[in-house]
This record gives structure tokens, sequence and C-alpha cells, in this order.
């Protein structure tokens, strides 16, 4: 099977084009050895097979970023055999850079001109033909979201790759040329398919391309060195810098032949909308305000969804399945159903808000304003050793921490995303929320607002003292200095944010998910288990009753219920209301029997998915602020809680000790996947320490303050 | 002429590229995005909290830090009056 690469510059709209041309998803995985996200296709073309591959975006071969990094090595590696460069019409001039140097690779190559459309809208025009001819590859103009021009662009790229039709050689200055020509040559006699591309790089001084060829002959290397000083020498300047040059005048003469530009550049939308959105005064308030926009409507958006998908296990799975496997062993259908099923149920209940979140962030990065926001914050995030991008993952956070750690990805180094990764868990979840919610109505009745709100901004301060001592104690390295470019503002097509947003989605049904049936079975045993207990003698409530004396200084530890269901509270935080009522024994043990054959039950619970539609439409819609929702709560479960915490001191303490005490088991894991062992088994020992001491001084000062302030008052 | 630091220009100024000093291996990446000894730069903004600052490189938006940027040299151009 032949392999077909796409380079471009980021922002091309390269995934687009491939997804347009295979007319199938693209399968998300990784590269070897780096969290970089590896996007491929197979499809097959005229009876063969045809494996597309999507680079990640890189502006040259000189990689600055891991993404880069992975393009470069993957360009150098004997896999590719022919390249599809997409350039973005609108900015041919730096992307002709990398075109250049792709050439110099000397594989079979084809050019994407995407974004073409444009080109007249700006009243440029651009010579196709003359581009063609000058650099001797054939050149298609795109337009990937109307799926424009791919059908040429595949052709000619098979052409290319049937007749391993190599571009022809664009010289660069003679005395240069002549220093190539000589390092090609000593190069003879080796297994080597990049000799000019090596040759090049070898002058500029590139570390990567002195490394591979050391392995092939040491005495290139100083071959090398030697034409470089004489280059030094006769130019004046770095080699590295003469050569960037060199690859400019070139761009330069050919876009004078190619492209007519009017004489003043129109002022771009783009710009226009970045002296509002990145205004000294207003770009932090309209950042607040999107974040604020996206996460009322995802909240609000998903929540009719997520009671759905609850409803649709509790009340049509379960009681049917149960029904199905009448005549098996109690504690079969009870693992079944109680275990396995409620574990999936509990995976897909985080879907719907997952999607939402994730529909916002690739509308975010789509449109450019991703970039925007890294630029805005920069300043704060230096001040703990990490860079401005790393608040889009603390801020996806607010949603759900497990993308929150899958996004860290994009963070430039391991220090970064480490610094960031402590963080992450304590950005106040979704899931956390309820939780608030129940007990907040039951001891801070008209200040539950604010005491919600405290709640959140305790777990920003507490993220940003321990990234600053993190920043402190991590091994200082040799960061690179930070370089982020702002795109031009793009309309994020409807392709575009389904390629990104699916593939995350599937990816967190299959990793988290695995995770949270696994977790869910364990759990299942510890409140089972031994055979023929209750809630209150299981192996969960005799652990925890030797324990809850632990807590007592924080003032939450004179009954063993509250510390027991912590511990299912480790799959999720809001499955301590569920388990609450388990325990308390409120919730009827008698489990829900299926009322109606199973095809009316199915068609009631359509009937039901159809008005969550609505509601969430509603919701989205109507601008109305909602009051925060408690879970409704039988009022038993709300007369229990409230008898078992001495105080809304107590409560709170709980609750704070609710917000920090672990990353729920779905984010341990991500967290392994992405940082390895030793980051998870530091957050799962650190983060109890540290909840516990944080309770304690809520507790403690704020009993004190109680006492002074009744003192005073009183 | 007035030799400047990049770092010392205020937004809207434009002035064109004389030196940059040692920032690293970003100054491998400038030059590859064209910013090449005498081309124009333009300081477009400063962010909110006073860095990064944005620059106008042919028609390419980027943004680095102030500390880099004052490894920069520039030579204004005559501002018109």
């Amino acid at each position: 099977m032949k392999t077909i690469v796409f380079v471009g510059n980021p922002n091309v709209g390269k995934t687009v084009l491939i997804n347009a041309i295979a007319g199938s998803d693209l399968q998300v995985g990784n590269w070897p050895g780096v969290t970089v996200e590896k996007k491929e296709v197979t499809f097959t073309y005229k009876d063969e097979e045809l494996h597309l591959v999507d680079l990640p975006g890189a502006y040259t071969l000189t990689p600055y970023s891991l993404e880069e990094k992975v393009t470069r090595n993957e360009i150098c590696s004997n896999s590719v055999d022919a390249i599809i460069n997409v350039v973005d019409t609108t900015q041919l001039r730096r992307n002709l850079y990398l075109t250049l140097e792709l050439l110099d690779v000397q594989k079979p190559l084809v050019i994407a001109l995407n974004f073409f459309d444009e080109v007249s809208k700006r009243g440029y025009k651009l010579d196709v033909q003359k581009l063609q001819k000058i650099l001797g590859v054939a050149v298609v103009p795109t337009i990937a979201s109307k799926g424009m021009g791919k059908k040429r662009l595949i052709e000619e790229a098979y052409t290319a790759l049937k007749y391993n039709k190599k571009p022809k050689i664009i010289p660069y200055q003679e005395h240069i040329e002549k220093e190539i020509t000589f390092l090609i040559h000593k190069m003879k006699d080796e297994e080597c398919d990049l000799k000019r591309f090596f040759a090049i790089k070898l002058l500029e001084g590139d570390a990567f391309a002195i490394q591979r060829v050391k392995q092939m002959d040491p005495s290139i290397i100083e071959a090398a060195e030697a034409a470089r000083k004489r280059l030094q020498k006769h130019y004046g300047m770095s080699v590295k810098e003469f050569i960037v040059q060199d690859r400019y005048q070139k761009i330069d003469s050919i876009l004078d032949e190619v492209l007519q530009k009017p004489l003043i550049d129109k002022v771009l939308l783009s710009d226009k909308i970045d002296r509002i959105v990145l205004h000294k005064w207003l770009g932090i308030p309209i950042f607040l305000m999107l974040m604020f926009l996206m996460f009322k409507l995802t909240f609000d958006g998903s929540s009719p969804f997520v009671d759905w998908m609850g409803g649709f296990f509790e009340d049509f799975v379960g009681p049917h399945l149960r029904a199905a496997m009448q005549g098996l062993p109690p504690w079969v259908i009870s693992l079944t159903v109680d275990g396995l099923v409620s574990g999936v149920g509990l995976v897909l209940s985080f879907l719907p808000l997952l999607a939402f979140l994730y529909f916002f962030m690739a509308l975010l990065e789509e449109s450019g304003y991703m970039s925007r926001v890294s630029f805005l914050l920069d300043r704060i995030a230096a001040k703990i050793g990490i860079k401005g991008n790393a608040f889009i993952a603390l801020i996806v956070g607010f949603g759900c921490n497990v993308p929150a750690i899958y996004a860290t990805r994009t963070l430039s180094s391991t220090r970064e995303r480490v610094i960031a990764a402590l963080m992450i868990p304590f950005m106040s979840c979704s899931a956390r929320l309820p939780v608030y919610a129940l007990f907040t109505s039951l001891f801070f009745v008209s200040h539950q607002a604010v005491v919600i709100f405290s709640l959140y901004i305790l777990g920003i301060v507490v993220a940003f003292i321990v990234a600053f001592i993190a920043n402190k104690i991590l091994p200082q390295h040799q960061s690179k200095p930070f370089f982020i470019e702002l795109p031009t503002y793009h309309m994020p097509t409807r392709r575009a944010i389904w390629i990104s947003m699916w593939p995350r989605l599937k990816d967190f049904i299959v990793r988290a998910g695995t995770v949270i049936v696994l977790a869910s079975v364990i759990l299942w045993a510890i409140i089972n288990l031994p055979p023929s207990s209750t809630p209150q003698t299981s192996y969960l409530a005799q652990f925890s009753k030797k324990i809850a004396p632990v807590f007592k200084p924080i003032g939450f530890g004179e009954h063993w219920e509250p510390v027991a269901v912590l511990i299912p509270g480790t799959l999720a935080k809001e499955v301590i209301i569920g388990s609450l009522g388990t325990i308390y024994g409120v919730e009827s043990k008698e489990k829900k029997i299926a009322k109606h054959t199973l095809l009316k039950d199915f068609f009631l619970q359509m009937k039901k998915l159809l008005g969550a539609f609505q509601v969430s439409l509603q919701n989205i819609f109507q601008i109305h602020l909602q009051s925060l929702k408690t879970k409704s709560a039988p009022s038993n479960l709300q007369k229990r809680i409230k008898e078992q915490f001495a105080s809304p001191l107590a409560a709170l303490s709980y609750l704070v000790f609710v917000l920090l005490y672990i990353p729920c088991v779905s984010t341990m894991a991500a967290i392994k996947s992405e940082l390895g062992w030793r980051v998870m088994w530091f957050e799962v020992v650190f983060l109890p320490i540290l909840a516990y001491l944080i309770s304690f001084m809520v507790y403690h000062i704020g009993g004190y303050l109680f006492w002074t302030l009744q003192g005073t008052f009183f | 002429m007035s030799r400047k630091i990049l770092s010392q220009l205020h937004p809207g100024q434009k002035g064109i590229i004389k030196k940059i000093g040692d920032i690293g291996e970003l100054k491998n990446r400038l030059l590859e995005l064209g910013a090449l000894s005498n081309t124009p730069i333009e300081v477009v903004r400063t962010a909110p909290f006073g860095d990064p600052i944005e620059l106008k490189i042919n028609n390419t938006h980027i943004a680095i830090r102030k500390s880099e940027a004052s490894k920069i040299e520039v030579e204004l151009f005559k501002e018109k009056s």
C-alpha cells in the first residue's frame, strides 16, 4: 500500500480536504512515542489502496513544536511515497516557503491551493498555470469545505506517485548549489533518498540532519562544517540566514510573475474583529463572556439529554435486563445490572455534556479564537511556568477534567504539561455541581449562589498556588520562547467541526469508558459484598466505620455514611448523592420492575428523547436565567443529611473536601495515559492530603471567625 | 535614523528589522517566517496585561513575549506628519 502524506502550515484545511477526498471519517490515534494526534484513512482509488496521512501542521521543516517535529521526522522516513502540499492561497508567500523546502525533499509532490475562493474575494489575481510551470509540479486549486478540486488533486497525486515523478530542482544561489553538489557527492555511497535535503540542512547547521548523517559517515559532517565556514566567509552572514533569504527571494520573484495584488490591501474583517476582541480593555471581558456563554449553553443544552440518558438506563435497560435474566442467581443479575450496566450508563450519561463541550472547543479552535486566548492570558501563565495556551485546557476542565487533560497535548514541553495537569483537577467540573447544589440548598438556603461561587474560586486559587510551587520545584529546563501565530479568522464549516469533535468523543467512550465500567464493577463488589450483606454491613461500610474518626477534625467524622460515599464518589463525584441515598436506605431497595412490554417501553423512551431535544433547544434559545437546579432528592435523604452534619460549617468543610479530594477515575486514567504513572500516583496521594489540610483550615478558621463575629455583634 | 528595540515600540509603530539577537531557536523560526534583515515589521498591539506583543510581518500576525522582543533591533520608519 502506498502512502500519501498531506503537509501544510497549521490551519490550512488539510483535515477537511482529506476527509473530502476519502469520503469517510479519519481514524485518530497517536504517533508512536508522542502524544501528537495521528489522523489517517485508507481509501481505494482506481483499484489501488492508498494510505492518506494528515501530518500535523508545520510552518517549516525546522521544527519548533512537537507537532512539527513529528511532521519533519515523518517526511524524512521511508514510509512516504508522495506528498500533497496544502497551501493557504491567501498567505502564499509564507506557505510557499514550506513548499520550497518540500521540493528539496525530492519526492513526488502535488500542490493544493486551498481557500482558492478567497483569492478573488480579496481582489487578487493568480496565474495558476504559470505557477505550475515555474514550480514544475501539478498545482490544483481547491476549496476543501465544498469539496472543490478534490478529484483533480487525487488524480494528479496518483499520477505523480505512479510514475514516481520527482519534482525538478529549483536551484539555490550558485555558491550554495556548488556546496550542495559537493556534499551529495560525499554521500554517494550511502543508502539515502534524501541526499539533497540533508545536504541543504547540513549547510543550515540543522541538528537533526547532522545527527542523521553522522550515523552514515562522520566525515561528511566535517566536510559540511568546512563548507559552511567557506560560505559564511563569502556571504558575511550565517548560512542559515542566507539560505532563508535566498528562498524568499525566489518566492518573491515567483509571486511577481503569478500574483497581482491590489495596491492597497483591504482592511480584513479579521483585523477588525481583533481590534475589538483583543482590545486592551474589552479583550478580557469579551473572553470571560464567551466562556460564560459556552458553559451556559453546554450545561443548559446538555442537561435534558443527561437526564434522559440516566432515565433510559434506570427505567428501561435495567428493568428489562433484569426481567430477561430471570432465573439466574441474584448476584449475577445484580453484578450485571447494578455494576456493569450502570457503569455503562454512567459513561454514556457524560456524552451529551462532552459533545457540547467538544463542539464549542472545535468552534473556538477552527475559528482561530483559541490562539487569541493564548495571547490574552500568556502574561498570567508566564508567572507559573506555563504559556497562554495552557489556559484553554484549564477552562475545559470546568466542564470535565478528562478532555482537559487530553487538551494539554498541545503544550510544548512535558514540564508545562505536568504543571497544567496538576492544576486541572482543581477546576470544579460539572459532576461536582449537583453535590454543591444539594448541600447548599440544605445548609445555605439564602446564600446558595455565593457559597457555590466561592467553591469555584477556591479551586482556582488552590490550582494557582499548587502551580506556583510546582514551577519552583520542578527542574528548570531551557524551554522554547513563547511563539504563536494569530491566524486569520475562518468561518468554521460543519465538516471541520464534526471532524474535530467526533474522534474525541469516540476516544472518550473507548478509553474513559473501559476505566469507568471496570471501576463500577469493583465498586459494586465492595458495596455488595460480603454475600447477603446490607449497605450498612458491606465491606464499604465496615471500612468506612473504621476510618470515619480520621475526619472528625474536619467536621464530618461523627457519622460513617458521608465518609463511605466518598469512595464511590471517585467514580464521578455526582455519584456521591445517589450513594448517600442507597446507604441511608432511603432509596427503596426494591428494584424497579418493567411495567410494559419491551417495545412499548422503548417507544416511551424515544418519546422522552424527543422531549429532551425540545427542552434542550428551549434552554439554548430562551434567554432566561435558570435557577440552580437541585436534583429532586427525596426529602428523607435531605433529612438524613441534615441530621448528620453538625453545622453549616461542617457541611462547607465537606464540600471543600469533595471539591479537592481526588480526581475521578477517568481523570486518573487520562493522567496516566498522557503523563505516566508517576504523575498519577502523585495526584492520588497528594490530593487527599491537600484536601484534608484545606478543609481543616476552612473548618477551624471559619469556626473562629464565626465565634468572634458572634462575640462582636451579639 | 533612529534605532530602537522592538519591545519599546508603541502599538501601531512600524520599522524595519535590523538585527535579531540571541533568542535561541526562536531566531530561526522568525527568520523562516520572513523576518529577515530589512523586512518591515509592525507592532500591532500589546496584550491586555502588557505582554506578549502582536507583530505583523508580511501579512502574518504572530505574538512573542517582550523578553524576546527586547533582543530585536529595528529602525523606525519616519513618522508621517
